[in-house]
């Protein structure tokens, strides 16, 4: 027995688990995930620094363009994607606790909260398009559909490391002892989740 | 008899989703004003740490990973509330004539 299985850690808000994450004073996951996190949110930050010169040389769409989107579209795809965070850090607390079939279940929730921000997502260009907002209408709609279509390309492909993370643990290769490569899913899909965070306001929200 | 009760990662969660459905009722309701804009850019800055800290699990991480994530969603929000606050020298510096 180790001293971390004698010293429970308060793990998350999850209560007391016998083994002390990997995470504490280390990189979560590997330095690798780390890398690509920060080059995406540079990504990011880029489409956010264009926004800000947009939005500095065409006030005037940049103040209107909001108002004729789908609010409602916007918010419930937040709510998706913080809910689908939600889901994987209760993935990784049922995965460290030796839950496999909780863990499992979690990232189900997460898969199904990731097509459905795909759905509403795609609903919405629907609805733009019956409202006659298009990439080329002005210059907020080219940003608007610049930052939200590449970000829906990185839902979609994180999904698919979410169902990666099923089948392994299904197959009990993620288990309590090994899960550094599910902690490095669990970010990836985190860092997804907070560029929405930015982006929703930017775009829904302020004019 | 099993108790009910909340984690952090539950709190974490309803307050993320308390504070989006504000940002949703600033958005059709509230005119453009610098301070809607303040609110909104702290709203970002403290969704970003609640992330950050509780569902990336950061709080106890390797600190230059925490620091550099904290500090994306410090810069971000003030670059927000800064260019819309001086959006006119914003165009006037970035003018090609």
């Amino acid at each position: 027995m180790s001293n971390a299985v004698q010293m429970p850690f308060y793990l998350n808000g999850a209560g007391s688990v016998a083994v002390e994450p990997e995470s504490v004073r280390k990189i979560p996951g590997n330095s690798a995930v780390w890398v690509g996190i920060f080059a995406e949110l540079t990504e990011f930050a880029m489409f956010f620094v264009i926004y800000f010169f947009a939005k500095a040389h065409y006030p005037q769409q940049f103040d209107q363009g909001p108002i004729h989107l789908n609010t409602l579209a916007g918010t419930l795809n937040t709510v998706v994607l913080i809910s689908s965070s939600y889901f994987v850090a209760k993935a990784m607390t049922a995965i460290r606790c030796n839950r496999p079939k909780e863990c499992v279940r979690w990232l189900w929730g997460t898969l199904v909260a990731g097509a459905l921000y795909l759905v509403i997502k795609g609903v919405e260009y629907q609805w733009n398009s019956t409202h006659g907002i298009h990439s080329d209408t002005d210059y907020f709609y080219t940003v608007y559909y610049y930052m939200t279509f590449n970000h829906l390309l990185h839902v979609g492909w994180a999904s698919g490391s979410i169902l990666w993370a099923i089948w392994r643990v299904n197959a009990g290769v993620y288990n309590v002892e090994n899960h550094a490569p599910l902690t490095a899913i669990a970010c990836y899909w985190h860092m997804i989740d907070l560029a929405w965070i930015i982006i929703f306001p930017m775009l829904y929200v302020l004019r | 008899m099993k108790t009910f009760s909340l984690s952090k990662l539950d709190i974490t969660w309803l307050i993320l989703m308390v504070v989006t459905l504000l940002n949703a009722l600033a958005a059709e309701t509230a005119d453009p004003h610098i301070l809607i804009t303040a609110v909104i850019c702290i709203s970002i800055a403290y969704k970003g740490r609640l992330v950050i800290d509780n569902f990336m699990e950061l709080l106890n991480a390797n600190t230059t990973i925490r620091a550099l994530m904290r500090s994306y969603f410090y810069i971000i929000p003030v670059l927000i509330f800064v260019t819309d606050l001086f959006s006119e020298q914003l165009a006037a510096i970035s003018t090609i004539s």
